[in-house]
């Protein structure tokens, strides 16, 4: 039975894994869309966040069954809990990246004012990047990396806040619907961080048992990190390989000249901007 | 070395306080290292595989054990600041603070009554009036005195395993001890009356400390406010204190490998 319950729980996470990257996935295919005003890939994206939502509802409901009929504990019960809990922040990504592809077969053929695309493909790379640090926190049990998502995450929502500046400096022959458009797909982006961080919190809990957000672990040494994991059972640990291979499916980003680009413009209008979309 | 998650510390001078205490049966060294203090009117649960010395330490905090040749004791366990291994401490005296409930309910095979008026009549206690008084106090206490008031002359081995294991209780309370130690009491009885003596321990425990040995995982994670995992890890070796601290927290996150295998069910 225990064997059985370890295989249960290590093909959850495997599956979280697949789930969690076939949200980075469609997040790039959907950019993608916008960017190159491809209809059909965009729509192609809006079938495969359905089927995302799917797989992560039933990845809920086999998190339910285990808990009810194993009455998991310890390291087994934290799993679930961190499977059920990270279910609600894809639910909520794949449907952001829902909304961006919509925004692509929306915005298509129109005329983007500002420079804003290029500004979009900016934010996206910087989330690409939280997503993927998300993931590798995950996959490697690794509470380091975690600390490390706010830190990533506050260029994003730097460079997001630059798109309320850019919109007010639009011309009246500009497009505006089309500018509200890409705004709303940088919401959209910005929220996806926001997430992505978030399962970053659940994964504190998943490894140390304690109830503690990344920001509580800021001040901390590597060496009191590692201190305060919990024991970690079988089911965090075994069928590596397979959570390794899902996790490399998400497509390697390219984050030199576009993030720097983007940070620099971010800092430079940081001081200036005081807005704050939290 | 032990883990320790939030473990109790009684004031000095107050309650059970174990330091580094060790203990052999014969030349065989069962337990090594244990060091703890256990919370005072509360539930502590000792869990572990067969043979990690759970219940032998059970057995040394009323020194049970002394009944056995060729045993030893090294370290310190002190009840109420005194050392109960000190010389000229009298065993029975401790275990009339001390109480103690078997796995197999074994009350003695008179009536229901004498049972219960057993422990007074020893401490002295003659008149009928304070003996029926101690009697009915008792009863009422264990949860029995509803099913046996009218027929307490009626042999105790007359009654279903789950009433004996309570009249066993009931005896005990009789003499008012300030510990109970509970070694595996449900594991003989059925279901329902598992219920009912978990319901009576959580009743009891305001007014006296009560450690309990179970094998019973979901059975120490309902009833326990703080939980002590022992382990013998290797043949031979003696078993030792693993981790000692909330249940609520060690079944949440156990800073042990080895406790978070044994609760996951990875061995034992």
């Amino acid at each position: 039975m225990r064997e059985q319950f370890d295989k249960d729980l290590a093909t959850l996470r495997q599956d979280l894994v697949h789930v969690y990257a076939d949200v980075d996935l469609q997040l790039h295919e959907a950019m993608d869309a916008l960017i190159h005003e491809d209809k059909d890939k965009a729509k192609k994206v809006r079938r495969a966040t359905h089927k995302i939502d799917q797989a992560s509802m039933k990845l809920e409901e086999r998190a339910y069954n285990l808990i009810v009929l194993q009455n998991p504990v310890a390291s087994d019960l934290r799993l679930l809990q961190f499977i059920i809990y990270v279910n609600f922040n894809i639910q909520r990504m794949s449907n952001h990246v829902r909304n961006i592809a919509k925004t692509a077969e929306r915005a298509a053929g129109h005329a983007v004012p500002g420079g804003m695309l290029e500004l979009l493909a900016s934010l996206a790379h910087l989330v690409y990047r939280v997503l993927g640090e998300t993931v590798r926190a995950i996959v490697e049990n690794d509470l380091n990396t975690a600390t490390n998502l706010p830190e990533l995450d506050e260029p994003v929502d730097a460079l997001y806040r630059t798109f309320f500046k850019t919109f007010s400096k639009l011309k009246t022959d500009d497009d505006i619907e089309a500018a509200s458009r890409v705004m709303m797909a940088a919401r959209m982006l910005e929220r996806i961080s926001d997430n992505s961080v978030e399962v970053g919190d659940r994964l504190v809990f998943l490894l140390t048992g304690r109830r503690a957000t990344l920001d509580d672990l800021q001040e901390l040494e590597p060496e009191e990190l590692d201190d305060l994991q919990a024991a970690q059972g079988l089911a965090l640990t075994m069928g590596q390989k397979e959570v390794v291979r899902a996790a490399n499916q998400i497509p390697e980003v390219e984050l030199a000249s576009p993030t720097a680009k983007a940070e620099a413009s971010a800092e430079a209008d940081d001081d200036d901007d005081d807005y704050d979309d939290d | 070395m032990t883990a320790y998650r939030d473990a109790p510390m009684n004031e000095p001078g107050q309650g059970i306080h174990v330091e580094d205490f060790d203990f052999w049966y014969g030349d065989f060294h069962a337990l090594t290292g244990v060091s703890l203090d256990l919370a005072q009117n509360k539930i502590t649960s000792f869990i572990g595989p067969s043979g990690c010395g759970k219940s032998t330490f059970l057995r040394c905090i009323n020194r049970m054990n002394d009944l056995i040749d060729g045993t030893r004791t090294s370290g310190l366990m002190e009840l109420d600041g005194h050392d109960i291994y000190a010389e000229g401490v009298d065993p029975v005296d401790l275990r009339r603070r001390v109480g103690m409930i078997f796995q197999q309910p074994n009350p003695f095979p008179k009536s229901i009554y004498d049972n219960v008026a057993f422990g007074p009549r020893l401490q002295g206690v003659t008149a009928k009036d304070d003996l029926d008084a101690i009697v009915e106090e008792s009863l009422k206490r264990a949860n029995l005195w509803k099913e046996v008031a009218n027929q307490l002359n009626k042999n105790g081995l007359a009654l279903s395993g789950g009433q004996q294991q309570r009249l066993c209780i009931a005896r005990v309370l009789a003499v008012q001890p300030d510990v109970l130690l509970m070694d595996e009491p449900c594991s003989a009885i059925d279901p329902t009356s598992v219920q009912k003596v978990e319901d009576l321990m959580a009743e009891l425990a305001p007014e006296m400390t009560i450690i309990i040995v179970t094998h019973n995982m979901q059975q120490a994670a309902r009833i326990s406010d703080y939980m002590a995992f022992f382990l013998q890890e290797h043949a031979g070796e003696p078993a030792t204190l693993i981790e000692y601290g909330v249940t609520g927290e060690i079944f949440s996150a156990p800073q042990d490998q080895r406790t978070e295998d044994y609760i996951t069910g990875r061995f034992g």
